[in-house]
């Protein structure tokens, strides 16, 4: 499993919803990942940039045609780096659950943790929260 | 150390990573509705001719065969591919697998039945037998690709 790291240049809402796109590809057009993640032509050229800058994407053009076409990939850093920011991602939502459910087992040691039920999660209000963060 | 994020924001962005795989393999395993049913009646196509024992119709056929099965396959997968390549690891061997069994058991039941056929000395035992396994092929390749689906989504 790769090593935690939160990074800021893929945290950026519309950056992940790229990333984890062309995560799932080898490569993509750059029309597929414009309609996927519904940007226009500029913002995603934008965040492109961004990450090309960051080492995290390969852009390639080409033309079929007279038409040009461009496609991105991520790079391997950048699929190393959207690893360790998943790991990252992953580990606080398990910190916030075994937290949950620790606080479970102490209000009511005689019930069996159970987050998914609802009943018990209103007679509990920190359940909320630290589920929600606060 | 504290978390550098929320686990609210944490938990919606790893949501969202879960939907942008998703976007990737319902492009690449939506086919449309006539995709099946074109390679069952090329299926039968073939075998009705077959059943005529007319060799060189038989060759014409199987050349039709091939070109409408790759050519039905092409434009259904050729703009999915080019638009999105996707991560072969995400189908990895059991996809693999999946697809190479079905192709196995969708041919090997045709041919099995339409020999039995013949055996019991059916008419159209061709005809026949591929009839059963286009029926195999319109109703299974769609669960097919669902299996496929859930295999790419990590769900199987």
């Amino acid at each position: 499993m790769a090593t935690p790291h939160f990074d800021d240049v893929i945290h950026a809402p519309t950056r992940l919803a790229i990333v984890a796109l062309l995560a799932a590809t080898d490569w993509a057009e750059f029309a597929f990942i414009r309609d996927s993640v519904r940007l226009s032509d500029s913002a995603l050229s934008k965040q492109l940039a961004i990450l090309e800058i960051a080492g995290y994407v390969n852009i390639r053009k080409s033309f079929v045609g007279k038409r040009p076409r461009t496609s991105a990939r991520l790079s391997r850093v950048g699929r190393s780096a959207f690893e360790r920011h998943l790991a990252t991602l992953q580990e606080i939502v398990a910190s916030a659950r075994s937290a949950v459910e620790r606080m479970e087992a102490e209000v009511a040691p005689g019930l069996k943790p159970s987050i998914s039920s609802g009943r018990y999660r209103r007679r509990v209000p920190a359940y909320q929260a630290i589920a929600e963060g606060r | 150390m504290d978390a550098p994020i929320e686990p609210r924001a944490a938990s919606a962005a790893l949501e969202d990573v879960s939907l942008r795989r998703r976007q990737v393999v319902d492009a690449a395993t939506t086919f449309p509705g006539w995709y099946w049913p074109i390679i069952g009646l090329a299926m039968v196509g073939l075998a009705a001719v077959v059943d005529t024992r007319n060799s060189v119709a038989i060759g014409v056929a199987a050349v039709g065969f091939v070109v409408a099965v790759l050519g039905d396959t092409a434009f259904v997968v050729a703009p999915r591919y080019r638009r999105a390549q996707w991560n072969q690891e995400l189908l990895g061997a059991r996809g693999a697998f999946a697809i190479v069994a079905f192709v196995w058991v969708v041919v090997g039941g045709s041919l099995a039945l339409a020999f039995a056929l013949q055996a019991a000395g059916v008419s159209h035992p061709a005809t026949i037998g591929c009839a059963v396994g286009a029926i195999a092929v319109i109703f299974g390749g769609p669960r097919l690709m669902r299996r496929l689906r859930s295999i790419m989504l990590g769900e199987a």
